[in-house]
């Protein structure tokens, strides 16, 4: 488990480092051309036109409108439809900013939240919930590195 | 309320905790009658998963009555006596409405770690690390149950409480490894673990038209409850696997191989269990998979295995070239309880599932760390410990 959780923790650290990288100074090459502007999708099961009722934006994503890009298409295979957002280009030196965070974990959060409103009408939270005395960790300790705002990270 | 909360590998206590709330219109809070001790959680217990938070609160196999709905809860209702499955899925994404009720795309507030170090997320489950929700447990007094007209299941009056437990969790394991892993009428089907999955994989098998089921294991007290529901054992400590699979088989290997084991299987033969054992101790690797091995080595040529026992991150040694060669067909899961739940307690009712027996020591839930020591360490023939927080 430790080459797991040291590959798992190296690449939390390292998305990390890179947000606060992009937090404090000129964004890299990799960070403009790969990461913010990417497309991020995610595959909603309903119609198209479901998505984007009166051609209005699901919410959160609506409140991001000024800021990203939208495309939805249908999936294949009767999968629904595929809800894509990505950062506009370059529009201002900050433009990888949204209200002092990162807006590409925004835009990632959002379409997570987007799917679960038009799939289930909620967004399933897990806090405040039972436990016990938070003690420091004998083991476990990859949970005391993991982000708080976990829906905003992994693979979309 | 009292909950039995995990501090680290080896370390359990009873403290008292914050009731749980209602926290979406979908919730149910469940007083919780009976929760079981669970094979798989002896990975959380041994520390074998770096997802745990020291105060997470333990157990995922469970049933009671539930006290409190949610606004948007419409099937079930304040007083209903439930079964709820381990998993938690919505029922509306594309995976729950394909019955992969373990792959729900809304069932994981917490996908990031899953997505890490699997590439994507599987749904949530009670207990069972951040990795899978961080969700608390049910080994407590009360339960939150999210989607809980998707995961709770009226009991009927036929059921008794102790039957109606494994209906979260053993059962439908057990059910989906022979139904996914393909078992038809005439099939020689082995199971490796005669644990509770094991036996009820091997009950499934059986009621799904299996000519002859065998179950191999270790530990004495198993093996005995196992010839209720087998051919024939195979006690692993005293007889040469592959040599009675064959015999047994007129050479060709079972046509199903059902893996109900996981991350800790044992063996008395060096030195592959040495080495996997050396491996994981020294956190060097993550799992043994010495059932998992024999199973495909063993299997017939294009036969299929399932992987029911539960795995973690990456093995080392594994067959690749028997899976290929022989044309093999390899699955796996979490279970998909939701799709088989209501058809086992039916089953249930009508006396064809047994699962009682199962629950070999039944306490109050501040004896829950004892219980663990029964469980892990296979003492006083303990199968199962399971808990009754109302007591």
């Amino acid at each position: 488990m430790k080459v797991v959780e040291f590959a798992v923790r190296l690449g939390l650290s390292a998305r990390a480092l890179r947000r606060r990288s992009s937090l404090t100074s000129e964004p890299t090459a990799e960070e403009t051309f790969s990461d913010p502007f990417r497309w991020q999708t995610v595959t909603i099961l309903a119609a198209p036109q479901e998505i984007a009722r009166d051609g209005r934006l699901p919410e959160p994503l609506a409140e991001l409108a000024e800021f990203i890009d939208i495309r939805i298409e249908p999936a294949p295979g009767d999968r629904g439809s595929q809800l894509s957002a990505r950062t506009k280009l370059a529009h201002t030196p900050d433009s990888t900013l949204w209200k002092g965070k990162d807006l590409s974990r925004q835009v990632h959060s959002a379409l997570r939240h987007a799917k679960q409103l038009i799939e289930v009408g909620e967004v399933l939270s897990v806090e405040p919930q039972p436990a016990g005395k938070r003690r420091q960790p004998a083991t476990g300790l990859l949970m005391e590195l993991t982000p708080g705002d976990a829906d905003q990270e992994g693979v979309l | 309320m009292k909950a039995l909360c995990w501090n680290g590998a080896d370390q359990l206590s009873i403290e008292t905790v914050p009731d749980p709330q209602l926290l979406n219109a979908h919730d149910a809070i469940v007083k919780v009658r009976l929760s079981s001790t669970c094979g798989s959680d002896l990975h959380v217990l041994g520390g074998y998963l770096p997802t745990m938070r020291p105060g997470d609160v333990l157990g995922h196999e469970f049933m009671g009555e539930v006290v409190e709905v949610g606004s948007a809860v419409t099937r079930r209702r304040v007083g209903d006596r439930v079964v709820v499955c381990s998993f938690i899925s919505c029922g509306h994404c594309w995976y729950c409405r394909n019955q992969l009720f373990s792959l729900c795309d809304n069932g994981n507030p917490n996908p990031a770690l899953p997505e890490s170090l699997w590439g994507h997320a599987p749904a949530g489950c009670y207990g069972y690390s951040h990795a899978l929700g961080g969700f608390a447990g049910s080994h407590a007094e009360f339960i939150r149950v999210p989607y809980a007209d998707q995961g709770m299941f009226p009991i009927p009056d036929e059921v008794d409480d102790l039957t109606a437990l494994f209906a979260s969790d053993a059962a439908p394991s057990g059910w989906m490894g022979a139904e996914l892993g393909g078992v038809q009428p005439g099939d020689v089907v082995a199971v490796w673990g005669a644990g509770a999955v094991g036996q009820l994989a091997a009950r499934a098998a059986e009621l799904l038209g299996a000519a002859e089921v065998i179950v191999i294991d270790g530990v004495p007290e198993r093996l005995e409850q196992a010839r209720q529901v087998s051919t024939h054992v195979i006690d692993f400590r005293t007889s040469d696997v592959s040599a009675e699979l064959n015999e047994r088989t007129g050479g060709r290997g079972p046509d199903v191989c059902i893996e109900a084991v996981g991350m800790v299987a044992a063996s008395p033969s060096p030195p592959l269990y040495g080495y996997d054992q050396f491996k994981q101790q020294r956190r060097l690797g993550t799992d043994r998979p010495l059932a998992l091995r024999e199973a495909v080595f063993n299997c017939r040529k294009g036969g299929s295995i399932f992987v029911l026992g539960v795995f973690g991150g990456v093995v080392d040694k594994f067959p690749l070239g028997a899976i290929m060669n022989k044309g093999l067909t390899l699955r796996g899961a979490q279970q998909h309880g939701q799709r088989y739940i209501p058809m086992l307690l039916e089953r249930m009712a009508r006396g064809e599932l047994q699962t009682r027996h199962l629950a070999t020591h039944v306490m109050p839930l501040t004896k829950a760390p004892h219980g663990y020591d029964l469980f892990k360490n296979h003492k006083d023939g303990c199968v199962r410990a399971v808990f009754e927080p109302g007591r």
